[in-house]
């Protein structure tokens, strides 16, 4: 098991950090009523660690014997369709953005089923059960209308609790209807501290310039900085100082995108950065990850003059990323954007020589 | 057997109804209606011989079809070969399919006619029959189908031949009925004809309705698929036109050879519809068929560029759908005129943007997946991806009809304008790549439903010692 899972703490009394955050959560569930959960943060701040948390709380360790099951739905249109789904006698937990644009279909009746199948365990703590959707900012919008009827139709029985990265893509009326969480990442000298206290369990020794070295390249990402710090492991033990930190591979990818836009700006170029872009997509990378790291390394490497044009054209495709569902022409628009700004300058460059 | 129409006295071409002389007449502006109740009489009186119009021309022999020979052929050698040769007990399918006007009745019935064969064509019944049967558009087809192995009382013949170009509707509405029926008629000993009419809109289509690929394999129907007309053998027909007029001159006078022409450019490959223009504008009593000049601005067939003054006729603008490949090539290759400084685009764009606003996502990503081919400057290609993707973002965001016409006028209109180095070469179409998502149920099957984020795969390939998530080179 890797030392991100083994160490996840299980109840609030094991947070290491957010603690105040910790005390309002327990003190919410205290009460029989309970409601609606949007929990949002950046990647690795501990969302997930948050929502068991609430589970243990609410249902005690029973809510901790998992299985794992494959649900089979069947779309309007006859097409069928297979999701994995997490569960225990008390929730059930499902990415329905795994279907792509079914997610609907999966919303509905996964929603509808545990709604209408009462808690029959008498001895139960709570009247209702839970349902977890994640990734929810990936939705169609026509999943997330779906999601707010069924949120209003089966309150009696059914809570839900959304995961995502930022609300920005959440519509509104799904947005006022949960009591939004959000989780920030922690701190660096946080992460540190725990990178450190997770070796002495493990019986590590982490150097602490290495250990800060880690907390800086996960980039406030505990998670990530947990699978460095033992990837480090499997790569050099024991630590040194100056041990080389390995490099997520679909950021030299996408560096090395950058690296040939900025050599050649052509048309072949552009088709050629458009192969990457989908090999990216079609990996899950996120296309706001693609974009934030494309930019920061494009921006490394162009001058200060262009720089404001660049981060102008960068905001206002970021933006249409964000409203719309195809991510790659606005990628790829962006791209093509870059290589027009940063032609123009380098020919008024050679034009001065 | 009302139902059944028999082909004895069968015009071979089969142009509807024969159209009276009032009905053929061009549609004008109101101000001439005067001027044709002046001509309303003379014509009158000889309609009944304007009536016999197509039936002389009608071809009789296969050398007047204006068909293709090879085609002729293919379709005479699978007769000779279902009707008079194959003695299996199993019913033989023949599918015929063509743009309106190519001569697939025509072609089926001259050959039945030279070859002796009688032909027993399904007509749908109008809607008081059945109320009195008690039965089922559906029943009486099959019904029909079944019947056609019993010769008829009235004919002699030993060959016959079914035919069923008029497809009832409920089996239109329903394709996999289509299918049981072909099934149970699969063993009558009796050759079957189908005759579909091509369209470009997929709604229509019957071909792939009622005979996708899997069909025509199962029951091993044979397809032979008709071309549209060719000019040349347009030409010949209305020669053979000309030469019915000049043994009527009492009724019928020549049209001017510039009608003659653009008949035949407006026909577009419709035998039908040329005649029926021939047959207007041969009667006495009409003038010369309004024509328009195609100059530059209107649409202009390619293939008569040659001819800087050709016409085409005024009443006779089909409506012309392009396929989704020719409607790219409007887009990506736009002819441009120059005026003076500044130009103007030579196609019309509201017609591309009508052509495609029933699916505009897919033409969309079809434009996106192809134009940096035929972009020469990353400038312009800079500004057609910016139109692109902001159109794509009006596209997923629609609320109204209108604002996906929005879209596709901001990318069709965007894109003929912005490309200013044209790559002119040709190069093929693609269609749009889909992004596959890899199938992450399995790899969260493995490491006991935990689903690590895709970002972070790296290094569980490191700690694991494995690769089984994917790997950036």
């Amino acid at each position: 098991m890797l030392l991100a899972d083994k160490y996840r703490p299980k109840d609030f009394a094991n947070l290491d950090y957010h603690k105040e955050q910790a005390t309002n959560l327990k003190n919410l569930t205290k009460d029989g009523e309970f409601p609606h959960l949007l929990v949002y943060g950046p990647l690795g701040a501990g969302k997930k660690t948050r929502i068991t948390c609430i589970l243990r709380e609410l249902f005690g360790p029973g809510v901790e014997r998992l299985k794992m099951e494959t649900m089979n739905f069947t779309t309007p249109s006859n097409k069928k369709l297979e999701i994995m789904t997490i569960s225990s006698n008390y929730h059930i937990e499902v990415n329905p953005s795994d279907v792509g644009i079914y997610d609907r279909v999966v919303i509905m009746d996964i929603i509808k089923n545990v709604a209408q199948s009462q808690q029959l365990n008498v001895n139960a703590a709570r009247e209702f059960k839970v349902v977890i959707l994640t990734d929810v900012d990936n939705l169609t919008k026509d999943a997330q209308h779906a999601l707010r009827r069924t949120m209003e139709k089966y309150i009696a029985n059914c809570r839900i609790i959304m995961c995502a990265t930022s609300i920005s893509r959440v519509i509104p009326a799904i947005s006022s209807r949960c009591l939004c969480i959000r989780v920030p990442a922690p701190e660096e000298s946080v992460i540190v501290d725990i990178l450190q206290s997770t070796c002495k369990k493990e019986d590590i020794s982490l150097p602490p310039v290495l250990a800060k070295r880690i907390a800086q390249a996960s980039n406030r990402n505990l998670r990530r900085a947990l699978l460095i710090c033992e990837t480090c492991k499997v790569e050099q033990y024991p630590f040194s100082d100056d041990q080389k930190i390995p490099e997520l591979d679909w950021e030299v990818f996408i560096k090395k995108m950058a690296g040939k836009i900025l050599e050649n700006q052509s048309i072949e170029t552009l088709s050629n950065v458009r192969k990457d872009l989908y090999e990216l997509l079609s990996n899950d990378i996120p296309a706001g990850v693609i974009f934030e790291t494309l930019l920061r390394e494009l921006l490394r490497k162009s001058d200060v003059s262009i720089r404001e044009t660049v981060i102008k054209e960068a905001a206002e495709h970021e933006h249409r990323l964000v409203q719309g569902n195809k991510q790659i022409f606005h990628l790829e628009s962006f791209v093509a954007k870059f290589m027009y700004v940063y032609q123009t300058f380098m020919q008024e460059m050679f034009g001065d020589f | 057997m009302n139902r059944t129409k028999k082909f004895k006295q069968w015009e071979s071409f089969d142009f509807g109804p024969a159209t009276s002389t009032e009905k053929s007449k061009p549609r004008k502006d109101d101000s001439n209606v005067t001027k044709r109740k002046q001509y309303v009489k003379p014509n009158s009186s000889t309609s009944n011989k304007a009536l016999n119009f197509h039936k002389e021309l009608a071809p009789v022999a296969v050398s007047d079809l204006a068909v293709h020979p090879k085609k002729i052929e293919e379709v005479e050698n699978w007769l000779k070969f279902a009707v008079f040769q194959d003695k299996s007990k199993t019913a033989k399918f023949l599918l015929l399919t063509g743009p309106t006007g190519s001569g697939k009745t025509a072609t089926l019935s001259v050959l039945c006619k030279t070859l002796g064969i009688s032909i027993t064509e399904w007509i749908t019944p109008i809607d008081q029959e059945y109320e009195y049967n008690r039965t089922n558009q559906i029943e009486q087809f099959s019904e029909f189908l079944f019947d056609a192995k019993y010769p008829s009382l009235f004919e002699s013949s030993l060959n016959r031949l079914t035919l069923v170009e008029d497809f009832p509707n409920a089996v239109i509405r329903n394709p996999e009925q289509f299918c049981e029926i072909l099934e149970s008629c699969r063993y009558i000993n009796q050759p079957i004809a189908f005759i579909c009419t091509e369209a470009h809109n997929a709604n229509v289509n019957l071909q792939r309705t009622l005979f996708p690929d899997e069909v025509l394999l199962k029951f091993n129907i044979n397809h032979i698929s008709f071309n549209s007309c060719a000019a040349r053998q347009l030409k010949l027909a209305l020669k053979r036109a000309e030469a019915l007029v000049k043994s009527n001159p009492d009724v019928l006078k020549q049209p001017s050879s510039t009608v003659i022409d653009a008949i035949l450019a407006s026909a577009d490959g419709d035998i039908r519809n040329a005649m029926n223009q021939f047959h207007m504008a041969s009667l006495l009593g009409s003038g010369d068929l309004p024509t328009v000049k195609i100059s530059t601005e209107e649409e202009k067939p390619g293939k008569r560029k040659r001819s800087k003054d050709s016409v085409k006729l005024d009443v006779m603008n089909k409506d012309q759908s392009l396929g989704l490949f020719h409607g790219l090539g409007r887009v990506l290759q736009p002819k441009r005129k120059q005026l003076g400084n500044s130009w103007r685009l030579v196609k019309n764009v509201g017609s591309l943007v009508d052509e495609f606003s029933i699916q505009p996502q897919m033409f969309m990503s079809f434009l996106f997946e192809n134009y940096p081919k035929y972009f020469g400057d990353i400038t312009d290609a800079a500004k057609a991806a910016n139109i692109l993707s902001s159109s794509v973002l009006l596209l997923d965001n629609w609320d109204r009809h209108e604002s996906l016409e929005f879209a596709l006028w901001n990318s069709i209109l965007g894109l003929m304008v912005v490309n200013e180095h044209k790559v002119s070469k040709w190069n093929q179409i693609r269609g749009p790549v889909r992004i596959v998502k890899k199938d992450t149920n399995k790899i969260q099957e493995e490491w006991n439903g935990v689903r690590y984020s895709p970002m972070d795969q790296y290094y569980h390939n490191i700690i694991k010692k494995s690769d089984r998530c994917h790997k950036f080179e």
